[in-house]
This record gives C-alpha cells, sequence and structure tokens, in this order.
C-alpha cells in the first residue's frame, strides 16, 4: 500500500499538473470553450495510454536496446533534475504556445503529461520497488486521476487560486523533485558501479 | 546551544532578510504606510508557519517518498548555491514584484520568506542527531525573529539603509551562503557513497 502510495506521489509530481496549467490555458485558447474538457480528457488518455505502454514492456524495450537500469536511472534522474531547476526558478519555456488549432497528442499528452521523466519513472519503478504490475498500475492511475482533474478544472483553477498560488504550488513541487532526481541519479551510479 | 546558535544563523542566511528588503519595499510600495507594519508581521507569521509545518512533518513526507537524506542534502545544496550566486552576482528574481494592491501570503510569505531552500534546511535539520526537536524549534524562532526584526525595521532606516549598502549587505550574504551550499552538498555526497 505504502508503495503505491509514494510511487503515486512521484508520478503525480513528475507530471506536474500545476506547472502544466499555464501551458494548458494557453494552448487550449483557441478551442470553444466547450470543446476545452473534452480535449484535456482525450489528451489525458493518451497519454494514460503511452504510460501504460511503457509499465508493460518497458523492460522489454530496455533489454532490446541493451539499456542497464542503472544508465536510465542517471539519464532520468539529470532529466528531472533540469526540469525541476526549471519548476523552481520558474524560467519556464513558451515554446508551445504557438498553435492555432486544436491540439492533438502534441503537445498536451506528450510531452507535457507523458514526458521523458513520467516515463523514465515509470519504467523504473517496476524494476526497483519490487511493486508488482498490479501496484504499479494502481499507482500510475492514482497520478493519473489527481492529474486530470485538476488539468480539467484548469480554467476554474486558474481564475479560483490565482497565478501567484499555482507558481508557488510548483516551486514547491520542483523542490521535492530536486530531492528525488538526485535520488535517481545516486541510486543509478551506485548500481553502474556496484558501490553496495 | 552551539547547535542552535549556528542553525540559527544558516537559517537567517537562508530566509535571506537583507536580499528581500528591496523587494518588501516595491511590494509594499501602493499600500499605506500605517498598514505596512501590520502586512510584514502577518507574513512573517504566515511563513513561520509553513517553515513549522515542514518541521514537523518533513520526515514524515520525505519517508512516504521515501527519499534519503543525502539526496535531500545534495538537491538543497545544489539549489542553496544557485541562489547564493544570485545574490552575489545580483540578478534579482523580480518574480511577483508587479503585485497591484495588498500582498497576501504570495509572494511575501511564499515564496520570499518561506522559500524552496529555507523548507530543504529545515527539513535537512531532522535528520542532524545532535539537534532535538526543541533545539530545532528554537532556532527557527531565532532566525525568524531576526529577519522579521530587519524587515519591520526598514521601515524605519529606509532612508539610511541606501540600494547600495543593501546590495553589499546582500552579496555579503550570498558569499557566505555559496561555503555553506558546498558544506551540505560534500556532506550529502559523503553520506550518499558511503551507506
Amino acid at each position: 500500500m505504502s508503495i503505491i502510495l509514494s510511487t503515486a506521489i512521484v508520478l503525480f509530481l513528475v507530471m506536474d499538473p500545476f506547472g502544466n496549467l499555464p501551458m494548458f490555458i494557453a494552448v487550449l485558447k483557441n478551442t470553444p470553450a466547450d470543446r476545452r474538457s473534452l480535449v484535456v480528457f482525450r489528451e489525458a488518455i493518451i497519454a494514460l495510454a503511452i504510460l501504460a505502454v511503457f509499465l508493460l514492456f518497458g523492460r522489454d524495450i530496455l533489454k532490446l536496446l541493451q539499456i542497464t537500469q542503472g544508465s536510465l536511472d542517471m539519464a532520468g534522474g539529470i532529466i528531472l533534475f533540469v526540469i525541476s531547476l526549471q519548476m523552481i526558478f520558474g524560467f519556464g519555456s513558451g515554446a508551445y504556445v504557438k498553435t492555432h488549432e486544436e491540439p492533438f497528442i502534441v503537445p498536451l499528452a506528450v510531452p507535457l503529461i507523458a514526458g521523458p521523466s513520467a516515463v523514465a519513472v515509470v519504467i523504473l519503478m517496476r524494476g526497483y520497488q519490487k511493486a508488482g504490475l498490479g501496484a504499479s498500475f494502481a499507482a500510475l492511475l492514482l497520478a493519473w486521476l489527481l492529474t486530470t482533474i485538476i488539468l480539467m478544472a484548469s480554467a476554474k483553477m486558474e481564475r479560483i487560486l490565482g497565478p501567484k498560488v499555482i507558481r508557488a504550488g510548483e516551486s514547491l513541487m520542483g523542490l521535492l523533485l530536486t530531492a528525488i532526481s538526485v535520488q535517481m541519479l545516486v541510486r543509478g551510479i551506485k548500481m553502474s558501479f556496484n558501490l553496495n | 546551544m552551539n547547535y542552535i546558535i549556528k542553525t540559527a544563523i544558516l537559517l537567517f542566511l537562508v530566509m535571506g532578510a537583507f536580499s528581500n528588503l528591496p523587494i518588501f519595499m516595491s511590494v509594499l510600495k501602493d499600500v499605506p504606510h500605517e498598514r505596512r507594519r501590520f502586512i510584514i508581521i502577518r507574513e512573517s507569521l504566515v511563513a513561520l508557519v509553513v517553515l513549522t509545518t515542514f518541521l514537523v512533518f518533513g520526515r514524515s513526507i520525505l519517508d512516504l517518498m521515501q527519499i534519503s537524506q543525502s539526496s535531500l542534502g545534495i538537491a538543497g545544496g545544489i539549489i542553496l548555491f544557485m541562489i547564493a550566486i544570485k545574490m552575489i552576482f545580483g540578478q534579482r528574481n523580480e518574480n511577483g514584484v508587479e503585485h497591484k494592491g495588498e500582498p497576501f501570503i504570495v509572494p511575501l510569505a511564499i515564496p520570499i520568506l518561506a522559500g524552496p531552500s529555507a523548507v530543504a534546511v529545515i527539513i535537512l535539520l531532522r535528520g542532524n542527531p545532535h539537534l532535538t526537536f526543541a533545539a530545532a524549534g528554537s532556532a527557527l524562532l531565532l532566525a525568524w525573529i531576526g529577519s522579521t526584526t530587519i524587515l519591520l525595521s526598514s521601515l524605519k532606516l529606509h532612508r539610511f539603509l541606501s540600494r547600495k549598502v543593501l546590495s553589499a549587505a546582500e552579496a555579503l550574504m550570498g558569499l557566505i551562503l555559496t561555503a555553506i551550499s558546498i558544506e551540505m552538498l560534500l556532506r550529502g555526497v559523503k553520506t550518499a557513497l558511503s551507506s
């Protein structure tokens, strides 16, 4: 149970719904208001499908590419660390804002919800946590549900909380994420060099 | 006693009272004079509550997410180092300065007073075996009183403290902070690799 909860928290932080809120609002600006929640829900489902695929086949893909868990841990840790620094210091990337039509898969589902760090965490969590497939999937579903709820309510959330509170929430989540990313990095180094 | 003072100094530096003075002044510019004192006290109290929450529950949060002390130390050290560099070279974070009307919680209490680095230091404190909960609490209180006093006195002193004096004090505190952050980082790396 505690494995499910801790994994779900890590995944939730990695999906970064608060950080994605402004991006979602910007991308969906030209979409009619009554279609927005439909689009968000569709994108969230696609992201869930992608993450589930990596949960199921991630280890086979790693084996096929001959990537060790240690390497993936280090790579994931570094990516996550860079992302978390962006969350804390807020030099956000406005790179995806230039869409005029209705967004499809890119950029909302991939890479905002199911980004590289989320994929890395999903692949790694089965290796380390000794969590079964059922427990891993439950954790993924839990984190996804929470993220989707926050994103579906994005317009309302921003009106109620205001951009400043969202920004503060993102900073705090970024702080926890730096620690998680360093933990991944250290684990990867130890594993690769047999330092245990 | 020694530990309490050491910890209080670290926390005081992390809260960055001097570096926050210009931000406080610019945010409070539109607020009537007689309300400024009230707002500073209220925001400081909110920050104290947030930091105390992390002091009490920080360990359980870390345990829940299976983060080790050493990882948090490394991460906190890097963040602190970046903040210290910013303090020395003076790229002020202008986040939230364009605030109209009376500020509430954001941006003064969070993230300026109770920022990410202060939270990291607070959580790390509980890992130190020499520091009991009461000692950590009193160190936090001491540092908080210090930074609140400086913020309050800024209302009277801001004619004497010119921008130049403030940025000199900030750079000096940043210099000390870089050394402290490297210390955190090294300690984290050592424990991470030896355990």
